[in-house]
Order: C-alpha cells, then structure tokens, then sequence
C-alpha cells in the first residue's frame, strides 16, 4: 500500500513537470522495464487530460455589467503606501536625531580640551533624580516599556486605519 | 480592440482612468473567479455576489497591484479571502462531502442522474460534478492548479499555505478526486478507460 502511494506520489511529480533530473532519468528508466509502473502511469496520464478538460462555471448574463455598474460609483484608492503619512516618519526620526545630536552635544561641551595629550570624557552622563523604585526591579522595568511600546504601536495603527477609513468613505 | 492587451497594459490603462479596459479583465476572468467563489459557496448566488465583490474590491485596490505576481494571482487571492470572510459572515459551515448522510444524499442523486436520459454524461460533466464533491479546499486546489493556471507556489500564496503542503494537499485532493469518480461515476470511468 505504501509502496503503491510512493509510486503515486513520484509519478504524480513526474507528470507535473515537478521531479528533479536524477529522479526524472529513474523514473524513465522504471517506465521503460517495469509493466506495473507503465500501467499506473497510463492511468494517471489519463486521469490529468481528464482534469484539464474540466469546465469552468459561467457566471450570469449580466455579471460583468453589474461589476461595472459597481465600479462606476467607487474610486481606486491610491496605494497603501501613501496611506503611512510621511509626517509622522519625519517626526520620529527628528525625535530621535535630536536625542542623539543633544547627547554628543553635551559629550563635546564636557570635554576638557585644555589638557593636552588625552581627551577627558566626562565619566558618566547626566542623572536624572528619577524615583523608580515604582517599578520594583529592571524585568518591571522592561515589561512596562514592552507594554508602552505595543500601546504606542497600536495606537498609531488606530490613528491610521481611521484615515484610511474616513479616505474610503469619502471616496464612495 | 483591448481586448488582445496583456493582463499589465490593461491595469496601466485603469489606473490612468480608462474604466472600459477593466472591462476586459472582467471578461477575462470572469469564469475563473466564479468558478473558484462556487467551488467554495456551492451556491450560485452566492457564488454570483462574491465574484463581483472581488471584482470591485480588486478595482479599488488595483493601485496596490505592483506586478510582483501575475495579475490572476493576486486576483485569486482576493477571491478565496473575500469567499472566506463571506462564508465566516454567513456562519455557514464548511461542508465537507465525506460524511455518511451526505453521501447518501449524492448517491440518491446519482440515481436521478443515471435515470435522467437527457442528462450530459460527458467526460467533463462527471469532471465536474466529481469536483462537486470534494471539500471546498481541496477543489479550490484542483481548480487553481488545472484551469487557473498557477503552479504550486502562487497557489501556496494564494492560499495562505506552505508550497510542501498545497503538494501534499494536490495529491490528496486527486486521490479523492479519483475515489469520488470511481464510487459515483463508475460505469463512465469503465467506458473511458475502454475507449
């Protein structure tokens, strides 16, 4: 029984155009010597013509005046793309390039550059008198800014969706 | 006079606001969205109405095509997802042929058939009403891959699946294929292997 879905399976692959060379020459060579595979593979052989000849179902008369009587009220919505509004990827960029070009700001203006030979960078950076110990320790820590991170994502996601929404709308 | 225009001409044509060559995509695929949305509705009607969503929802959304896929690709994948959701909506079940009542049901009904004289008995008829019988899924398969033309890959993503499982799901699908024939359309297959 297995053997016999073997044979199936490589013939099957071999009629599909789907074998790899080595296999394509084996099995060549099988359905030149071997009666039981010759059979099987008439019968496939037939089995796919069969299939190809199928037809297909015919919609209505009037299936595709209907669609073009759909079509004649809507708009095509421009690209996805041009949905991400560009604004709010400049914003985070800006946001961020700030950050890093005020952190190397205050680096630069730390560094004592009267003592010749080697730069001091100053040792630490600034503290913030910050209380966490809300938080209790750094795994609370991670896990709320986890959290911080999918609500911000999600909420972006929102704000875009309720664009692409009110685009639509305004498109029918 | 668009109508010889490859698949990717036509959509430039649409996007540049010439709605009658979408037209001529809907003629040319008409039949293979139908058939796709019956095979999974197995109702006419509904069949009807999905096919012409996916139509429009293909039209509004023809500014996405970026001809990555081919054009019938990426129309077959809004047609089995808009069949899906249609069907989720409907809360209609999936009905797989392989229970017993059902069956029986279609062995009645192969009766009527052997007695209606006038009926077709073409070799493409049995074809199709064989793939009648088959679950929604595994006719979808033996659509894409005979008339929609689409190899294993571009089912797999139209399909949302692994291309080794559309394989594996292929193979399944033609075993059955061949049961069902074998079981209902046993005299037809016998003259055919005897011509």
């Amino acid at each position: 029984m297995e053997n016999l879905k073997n044979m199936e399976e490589r013939l099957w692959d071999f009629i599909d155009g789907t074998s790899s060379a080595a296999e394509k020459e084996s099995i060549n060579r099988l359905l030149e010597t071997n009666p039981v595979w010759q059979n099987a593979y008439a019968a496939m052989l037939d089995m796919n013509t069969l299939f190809m000849e199928t037809n297909l179902e015919e919609p209505s008369m009037r299936f595709s005046k209907n669609v073009m009587e759909g079509i004649a009220k809507i708009q095509i919505a421009p690209s996805t793309k041009s949905y991400v509004n560009k604004k709010i990827i400049y914003s985070i960029v800006g946001f961020f390039l700030l950050l890093i070009g005020g952190l190397l700001a205050y680096v630069f203006t730390q560094i004592d550059y009267s003592q010749q030979g080697s730069i001091t960078i100053p040792s630490s950076l600034p503290k913030f008198n910050t209380d966490l110990s809300f938080f209790g320790n750094a795994t609370m820590l991670n896990i709320f800014l986890i959290i911080d991170t999918v609500l911000a994502l999600f909420l972006i996601d929102k704000y875009l969706q309720h664009k692409k929404d009110r685009l639509k709308a305004k498109e029918v | 006079m668009q109508t010889g225009l490859p698949d990717n001409e036509l959509i430039s044509l649409v996007l540049k606001g010439d709605q009658q060559a979408y037209k001529v995509l809907v003629d040319r695929y008409q039949s293979y969205i139908f058939t796709l949305a019956f095979r999974l509705m197995q109702s006419r009607e509904d069949a009807e109405e999905v096919a012409q969503d996916v139509f429009v929802k293909a039209y509004r959304s023809l500014a996405d095509f970026k001809g990555v896929s081919k054009f019938s690709t990426w129309l077959y994948t809004i047609a089995h997802n808009t069949g899906i959701t249609y069907l989720r909506k409907k809360k209609q079940k999936i009905l797989a042929i392989d229970d017993e009542s059902t069956f029986m049901q279609l062995e009645n009904q192969q009766s009527d058939f052997k007695a209606n004289q006038v009926e077709d008995k073409s070799r493409k008829n049995m074809v199709n009403r064989a793939i009648d019988m088959l679950p929604p899924d595994d006719a979808q398969i033996i659509t894409l891959f005979y008339k929609g033309d689409q190899s294993l890959d571009e089912i797999a993503a139209i399909m949302g699946l692994e291309a080794n499982t559309v394989k594996v799901r292929l193979f399944r699908a033609r075993q059955k294929l061949k049961e069902k024939m074998e079981k209902f359309f046993s005299e037809e297959v016998s003259n055919l292997q005897n011509v």
